[in-house]
């Protein structure tokens, strides 16, 4: 793990596309990360995986302050599957 | 006799009878052989060795002009290797409803594109059509998967299910020739094409269904999947897009080209520039849709006259080539597609001019 996990840090969350193209975002606090979460977090920030976007599939975005990737559908890690729940439509 | 023979009968009977029986028996025994074998296959062979099972397929099938289709139960996983199989053709309709949406609206686009367009299926060689329905838990989303069309059945607050919709069937299965066709790569412009192409053609499935005139057409994508969460009637209109739902942010014009990296550089927001273009060239060419600016779209796309990598205005310019070879220089439906992009600023008024004089 190579970023600290300052009280203040917090993991940007968004999910888009999907047959919808609905674009969801949550803020989760860094704090509220289970630690093998952070570890996942970290892997995707450090290395990306190769992107192949494919028609309607959904494409999310982890963003934790100026670090960000764009992950498909099936490169988005299991242990953070529980965090879409808190993804909403913005207003 | 109709439809397929029972699959409790042994295949070694099921080819005699297809050597031997009458026509509808032939016809049927065929089929029932060919689903076997597809379901077979299809459970044990990768992505590759489908479509080769798909080609022998569509040998046994014949010449065309009836669909081959398979309905599954992804048993609310993700995982599809246990799916379960709910309806294959010829068969009544089952305890499912979305199974039962998903059967049929597969039908209808199977019959747009072989009655409008002589396809014969997604590969034009009798593909069969499979649908996978309940995929995941409260998913709120359908998609193609290269080989088979995914349903989920939404949460019940954004999304109420995705088979209601006979133009989000049209939609994926689209994917599917546009993947065999353009291969449109999905991202940017030619991603937005992509999308705006399975808008196209899941409208034109739901217009033939209903055997509208393009005056007719409510030209809305997604009516009636949306959850209490949406306020709104569809997920977009190619008729005014912008205006489906609340948080509907489709342009109609370039000038409102979205530039994100959201949604592979928002290919479903951007789409709504060829969606409008689509439907101005339809409303002004009048009468039912798919045999004019369907017709000119679907030549464009059947042609591979547009590179993977397009943009608009490559795109505009096939469909303006299109409409001038199908109907002639100047004719009534070439400068309808010309006015048709150039109303939404893809092309210039002077060069579209030009381009339909020759």
């Amino acid at each position: 793990m190579t970023r600290r996990s300052d009280e203040g840090d917090q993991l940007e969350l968004e999910r888009s596309g999907g047959f919808a193209g609905l674009t969801l975002r949550a803020l989760v606090p860094f704090e509220e990360l289970s630690q093998p979460q952070r570890a996942a977090v970290d892997d995707s920030l450090s290395s990306p995986p190769r992107r192949r976007p494919q028609p309607d599939r959904f494409q999310y975005q982890l963003r934790v302050g100026e670090r960000r990737v764009v992950l498909e559908e099936d490169d988005f890690p299991a242990v953070l599957r529980p965090l879409l729940r808190r993804l909403s439509v913005p207003r | 006799m109709s439809g397929c023979l029972c699959s409790i009968v042994p295949p070694n009977v099921l080819e005699q009878v297809a050597r031997t029986g009458s026509p509808a028996d032939r016809e049927s025994a065929l089929n029932t052989l060919a689903i076997d074998h597809s379901l077979r296959t299809l459970r044990i062979e990768n992505g590759t060795l489908r479509g080769l099972a798909a080609r022998r397929l569509a040998l046994a099938h014949g010449g065309g002009g009836a669909p081959l289709r398979v309905i599954y139960d992804a048993q609310h996983r993700t995982d599809t290797h246990a799916s379960r199989v709910m309806r294959t053709e010829g068969e009544a309709p089952v305890g499912d409803t979305a199974a039962n949406e998903a059967f049929d609206g597969l039908g209808h686009t199977y019959r747009l594109y072989w009655d409008a367009f002589q396809r014969d299926s997604i590969d034009d060689g009798g593909m069969p059509l499979l649908g996978e329905v309940h995929f995941g838990v409260d998913y709120d989303n359908a998609f193609w998967d290269g080989a088979r069309m995914m349903f989920g059945d939404g949460d019940g607050r954004l999304f109420t299910g995705f088979t209601a919709a006979i133009d989000v069937i049209g939609h994926e299965l689209t994917h599917g020739v546009t993947q065999d066709t353009l291969g449109l790569r999905y991202i940017g412009q030619s991603g937005a094409l992509n999308e705006s192409i399975s808008d196209v053609f899941g409208s034109l499935v739901k217009q033939f269904a209903l055997n509208q005139t393009a005056e007719q057409a409510d030209w809305l994508i997604g009516e009636g999947i949306l959850g209490p969460a949406l306020q709104g009637v569809a997920l977009r209109s190619m008729k005014a897009p912008g205006t489906a739902f609340e948080g509907d942010v489709q342009p109609a014009h370039m000038s409102g080209y979205v530039r994100t990296a959201s949604d592979n550089g928002g290919v479903h927001i951007n789409s709504g520039i060829p969606n409008h273009a689509f439907y101005l060239a339809a409303a002004a060419i009048g009468g039912q849709a798919w045999a004019g600016a369907g017709r000119i779209w679907y030549d464009t796309m059947s042609s591979g006259a547009v590179r993977p990598d397009a943009q608009f205005h490559a795109f505009a310019m096939a469909t303006l080539h299109t409409a001038e070879r199908l109907f002639g220089l100047g004719s009534s439906q070439a400068v309808a597609v010309s006015e048709a992009w150039t109303a939404v600023g893809v092309l210039k008024g002077v060069r579209a001019l030009d381009a339909a004089l020759g």
